[in-house]
């Protein structure tokens, strides 16, 4: 009668490969057909497409944004040039302006500053 | 699976980025200006003149009421005693009339020398009447020092009348002089401001605009230039003061003087709207 303890470890090891499952990943493949050759190079392909697409899409929205960033600070730039470009032609004059205005409103004949005094010029004791 | 799980990380990022990109623009709008408003510029010692002619006007006042209350009371009651107060009251009433003068007239002459804008000989001219009118005042304040009687004062009262004429023609002259100078220095003020805008801002903002620029700085040129002969006329009236002096001149240009601040004011509106095209 056969033990299944064997005591002599160098035949174990050199049986041991017969004693193991054989399972489906290490059972010898089958010759696949055309078909499915087929369908696992599509497959392939498909994969390729979409990350390439995927990738295209990120680069593109990073350049939309990078173009967007930097166009819209440049249109900002040209605004903000243009106010002041604006405001160094029109501010002087219209600090000049508002100053004449307030010389003119002092300067209202129909205001006099100091007008003459209303004192009695025939202070005596005669009626 | 993996294509959708991409797609919405990338687009994440990118509406994650766009979204701060606007927050930072949101926050570095920030555009203030600031119209600095510049009072006149008046001299200590006209300010302190100022102060101090107000208290005499006030004062004047009210020893003035007091008097003809007790000229009234004289009149009435005929007593030593009521012409006694009577006499000491018009004495009162005339020293705090000269104050007023003496300070109302040492007011006007620092304001002409503060101006600008005014022919040094009309300037010269006008600050001699103040001066000879100031002497002859501080003279007739000498007479108020020692008590007087009845006929002393009635003497001075007399001769004030002389006085009073004086004085008039002089503050007459210098307020025309300095009314005139101020309106002719804004006028010269804004031709300057007119040419300038003219040179800087005659071409900018296409041909469309220019056109409409072009009318407008016509139209106020125009406007400027009526004022010449306006300002011609007045200065012929003060040049050559009829019977009536300087007073009458006074009353004479001011109307004129009116329809020259209308004008200017007219002017400066079309320059401010100018700015706005």
């Amino acid at each position: 009668m056969k033990s299944d303890i064997m005591p002599d470890q160098t035949q174990f090891m050199a049986e041991s490969p017969l004693y193991e499952e054989v399972g489906l990943d290490n059972a010898p493949e089958k010759p696949l057909s055309e078909l499915e050759i087929k369908k696992r190079q599509q497959k392939k392909v498909m994969r390729i497409i979409i990350g390439l697409v995927t990738f295209l899409l990120v680069i593109g929205g990073i350049f939309a944004f990078i173009k967007f960033r930097y166009g819209s600070e440049e249109e900002a730039s040209s605004e903000i040039e243009e106010v002041k470009l604006d405001e160094v032609i029109v501010g002087p004059f219209n600090q000049r302006l508002l100053e004449l205005e307030n010389e003119l409103e002092l300067a209202d004949p129909n205001q006099e500053e100091l007008p003459f005094p209303p004192i009695d010029f025939e202070i005596s004791l005669e009626k | 699976m993996l294509f959708i799980k991409n797609l919405l990380l990338s687009l994440f990022l990118i509406s994650f980025f766009l979204f701060n990109s606007d927050l930072i623009y949101a926050q570095g709008d920030e555009a203030a200006s600031v119209i600095v408003y510049e009072k006149e510029s008046l001299s200590k010692d006209i300010l302190q003149l100022k102060l101090q002619y107000r208290s005499e006007l006030e004062e004047y006042r009210r020893l003035e009421n007091l008097y003809i209350i007790a000229k009234d009371q004289y009149h009435n009651l005929g007593t030593l005693a009521s012409l006694e107060d009577a006499v000491q009251k018009t004495q009162e009433a005339m020293d705090s009339r000269s104050k007023v003068l003496r300070t109302y007239l040492r007011l006007l002459r620092l304001k002409l020398l503060s101006q600008p804008g005014i022919e040094l000989p009309d300037k010269k001219d006008a600050e001699q009447s103040l001066l000879s009118a100031l002497q002859k005042i501080e003279q007739h304040q000498q007479q108020l020092v020692e008590p007087l009687d009845k006929p002393q004062i009635s003497e001075i009262s007399d001769n004030f009348e002389d006085l009073a004429v004086q004085v008039e023609e002089a503050a007459y002259q210098t307020l025309a002089v300095m009314a005139i100078g101020e309106l002719q220095t804004i006028h010269d003020k804004a031709i300057v401001l007119k040419d300038d805008m003219e040179v800087e801002i005659a071409t900018a903002g296409g041909a469309l605009k220019s056109t409409e620029r072009k009318r407008s700085f016509d139209e106020t040129d125009r406007v400027l230039n009526t004022l010449k002969p306006e300002f011609d006329a007045v200065e012929e009236k003060f040049s050559k003061p009829s019977t009536s002096g300087y007073k009458g001149v006074y009353g004479a240009i001011e109307d004129r003087l009116g329809l020259i601040h209308s004008a200017l004011s007219q002017a400066l509106t079309f320059l401010g709207e100018l700015l706005k095209i």
